[in-house]
């Protein structure tokens, strides 16, 4: 297995994000019994300085399968060891099927029905009165008619 | 049954007199393009081909099934015709059967030769089954062949498959579609049949296995990885020499004994940057790939903004000159009127109608517009007082022109609760309309859009009564319709005018009552019960103005003539100012099914949503479902 250091600097809900290799572990071995979601992965550094720059990794085992996943926190012990506890990323690891899934999507940022009524919207007691004046006057401005109605 | 005959030169025959009765209930299917009959059977199909070896005819029967005929009692005839007359009859005898392996199926081939019956020989040529063969050429094996060849392109099970890739290079997802399963055998239904996906080569042979799905589930989806991975080590090299690899999809079925029945394998070619092509293995069933495009549709919003309808024109029922008149009068025309009445040549000239001629005076008014009328003299009663006036219609009518409000808020904010649309009308008073009449949604590119529909006001009046109508039409079609006082009373005697101020005290104590305790306001200046005129229909609403304008109290037409003499559109809306990063953050609501792949940006999937394709862990699931409906970007 092969473990992939990057630098990743998309939000963390971003499916197919934006990963700088930083460096590469290979003959990664689980030597005790390994949460494969949750897994601690311990390596040894010569240099201190890589360390700082990554804060994302994918496990690599056959040709193609991965897991990607989030570093949550690294331990550094003396003497060069470092342990890494990490928490797998599903969105990228599944991006490909994701991308795939046909279903109800109920908030779009670009495709959208902006006439069903939004809930998260925060609306302003105060309000606005427009008007429009219609062009032509109900009487005719003047004094009118004198209208006398008599039998026969 | 029918015997169809095809010969070699195309020409078919039919004849329905077939004596086997092994045979006797099946059908014919006939191919005229192999020149071959096809005899199914109730067990199973054959294949019939023959050819005349110099001496007589041999005629083969191929067929799916083991033991199809008796052979100890199989015989048929067939009757030759040219030109249709019948030229000869040969009954066939079954001679020998045995079994014969044909690209890894076995068939059963059924061996007969004609005795002819009557004197002549027919002679029969070679019925080509391909320009290849020839009599002098044809052995027993190459038809034999033939036959099966034809019998299992005609006969084997196949599928109609479309592969769609979404995606590219390694983040391919490929969904295998199929449908359409034809040539079932005989005792075998959907149930037993599979569809394997995996790795192969070139020629279909299968490799390693990917996933093994029931042919009832229609569909097996895979990512790029899932295809790769499932590749020999063998088809590894030439992968990565060539930068492509094999999958097949293969159709099979599970026989009785347990074992996999391989019917038809469609193969294709996938290059590293994940696109694909077919590879001619199938024999059967159509195969399509649509690349970079989702297996459904998605949808798009369709919503209608309704359709008014115009309506037909109002019928006007006019009651001018009839038994009362109507007169127009400029105001030195009425005062010198006014002198007549209380002259002596009136009361000389009474004629004994009433105790007052004055009490032939129905009304005298004042409106707020000119109308127009045909000069002549006021005629009280019978008596024609020579006084000038001129003679007019009782109806007028005056459109007040159109409008087109703005639409502030392109969104739900555009419609009832959030705006609210009153008008005020002259005459009449501040009524509510219906705002969802004014605004609506236009599909535009596909998504709503708000728009406006153009409004415009009609008034109906009626100078006898001093009454008017107002009509509110949008697009043509009337939605409201308002009544109201116009006509200024003009007193003429003491009874006539303590009879106008008792209306009055009425219209207010009526108004008043109708406002106090709701911040409402009716018709402000009192309904006169509205004469209308024609077939005015209110459509929809009458309804008053509430919440925000309000007034209380009744006014007298001379009053109201004061107010504003313009119709007045007042829409009340949010004042309300989208946040420029809202749709990045929050989005707007959608509610339509869509593919991800053709979305982008943030996106939140409905609640309960199907993930059951995605190959994840149980605890995988639950974080995906939580994350996909609370927001995700694309």
């Amino acid at each position: 297995m092969k473990l992939y250091l990057y630098k990743n600097t998309s939000d963390r809900r971003k499916v197919g994000k934006d990963l700088t290799l930083v460096e590469t572990l290979d003959n990664v071995l689980f030597k005790e019994n390994t949460d494969i979601l949750h897994p601690v992965f311990t390596f040894r550094k010569d240099s201190e300085e890589n360390w700082k720059n990554f804060n994302y990794c994918m496990l690599q085992w056959g040709s193609m399968t991965k897991r990607y996943y989030f570093i949550k926190n690294i331990v550094v012990e003396p003497g060069g060891i470092i342990s890494i506890s990490c928490e797998v990323d599903v969105l990228e690891t599944y991006k490909t099927y994701i991308r795939g899934l046909y279903t109800i999507v109920s908030r779009q940022e670009y495709i959208c029905n902006k006439s069903i009524r939004d809930e998260q919207m925060i609306i302003p007691l105060n309000r606005v009165i427009d008007s429009v004046e219609f062009e032509d006057s109900v009487g005719d401005g003047g004094d009118g008619s004198i209208i006398l109605t008599v039998s026969g | 049954m029918s015997l169809i005959l095809a010969l070699e030169n195309g020409v078919g025959y039919t004849k329905s007199d077939f004596l086997n009765y092994q045979l006797y209930d099946s059908g014919v299917i006939y191919t005229q393009e192999t020149d071959l009959i096809y005899l199914p059977t109730a067990d199973g199909r054959c294949a019939v081909g023959s050819y005349y070896d110099g001496t007589s005819d041999i005629v083969y029967m191929v067929s799916d099934t083991p033991n199809v005929f008796d052979t100890a009692q199989t015989y048929f005839k067939l009757y030759w015709y040219a030109d249709g007359t019948l030229t000869n009859e040969y009954e066939y005898y079954i001679q020998y059967s045995t079994s014969y392996e044909y690209d890894a199926y076995t068939y059963y081939v059924y061996v007969f030769t004609a005795q002819p019956l009557g004197a002549g020989v027919f002679q029969v040529t070679s019925r080509t089954i391909n320009s290849d063969i020839s009599v002098s050429t044809i052995s027993t094996t190459d038809i034999i062949e033939t036959l099966c060849a034809e019998l299992s392109e005609a006969t084997n099970p196949c599928i109609d498959i479309e592969l769609y890739t979404q995606g590219s290079g390694t983040n391919t997802l490929y969904t295998f579609i199929w449908s359409n399963l034809q040539n079932i055998p005989a005792n075998y239904t959907e149930e037993d049949f599979k569809i394997w996906i995996g790795s192969s080569d070139v020629s279909g042979d299968q490799g390693l296995l990917v996933g093994l799905t029931d042919y009832e589930k229609l569909k097996a989806q895979y990512s790029y990885g899932d295809l790769h991975d499932a590749m020999a080590n063998t088809q590894i090299a030439v992968a990565e020499e060539n930068g492509y690899f094999f999958t097949s999809a293969t159709l099979l079925y599970v026989d009785e004994n347990g074992d996999n029945v391989v019917c038809n394998t469609y193969c294709f070619k996938i290059t590293t940057e994940g696109t694909v092509t077919s590879e001619e293995t199938e024999t059967g069933g159509d195969v399509t790939i649509n690349e970079n495009t989702s297996p459904k549709e998605n949808d798009s919003y369709d919503g209608g903004d309704g359709s008014l309808t115009e309506q037909a024109e109002g019928q006007e029922m006019s009651v001018d000159n009839l038994l009362t008149t109507s007169y127009v009068l400029t105001e030195d025309e009425l005062v010198d009127f006014g002198y007549y009445l209380w002259s002596n040549d009136l009361q000389s000239s009474i004629y004994g109608y009433q105790t007052s001629m004055i009490e032939n005076i129905l009304s005298c008014k004042r409106i707020p517009f000119d109308v127009p009328g045909t000069e002549t003299t006021i005629k009280l009663g019978n008596i024609d007082t020579n006084k000038s006036a001129s003679k007019s219609s009782s109806t007028h009518i005056k459109d007040v022109g159109s409008v087109t409000p703005t639409v502030y808020n392109n969104s739900w904010l555009a419609f009832e609760p959030a705006t609210v649309i009153s008008i005020y009308l002259p005459y009449i008073g501040i009524e509510k309309l219906q705002t969802n009449l004014i605004y609506y949604c236009e599909n535009v590119n596909g998504l709503p859009t708000v728009k406006a529909r153009t409004i415009n006001v009609k008034y109906y009046f009626d100078i006898v009564y001093g009454s008017c109508v107002a009509c509110v039409y949008t697009d043509g079609v009337m939605i409201a319709s308002f009544n109201g006082s116009c006509g200024i009373d003009i007193p003429i005697t003491a009874s006539n005018r303590a009879s106008n101020e008792l209306s009055l005290i009425k219209q207010g104590a009526n108004t008043t009552a109708s406002t106090i305790g709701a911040l409402t306001s009716g018709n402000v200046f009192g309904a006169l019960g509205g004469f209308i005129q024609g077939n005015l229909e209110k459509t929809i609403e009458e309804k008053t103005a509430d919440i925000h304008f309000t007034t209380s109290g009744g006014f007298s037409s001379q009053v109201a003539s004061y107010l504003p003499g313009n119709v007045t559109l007042f829409i009340e809306h949010p004042n309300y100012t989208e946040p420029s990063t809202y749709k990045h953050d929050f989005g707007y609501p959608c509610n339509l099914s869509y593919n991800l792949s053709d979305l982008e940006g943030f996106t939140v999937l409905g609640h309960n949503i199907e993930i059951d394709e995605i190959p994840c862990l149980d605890e995988e699931r639950d974080l995906l479902l939580n994350i996909l409906t609370t927001g995700i970007y694309l």
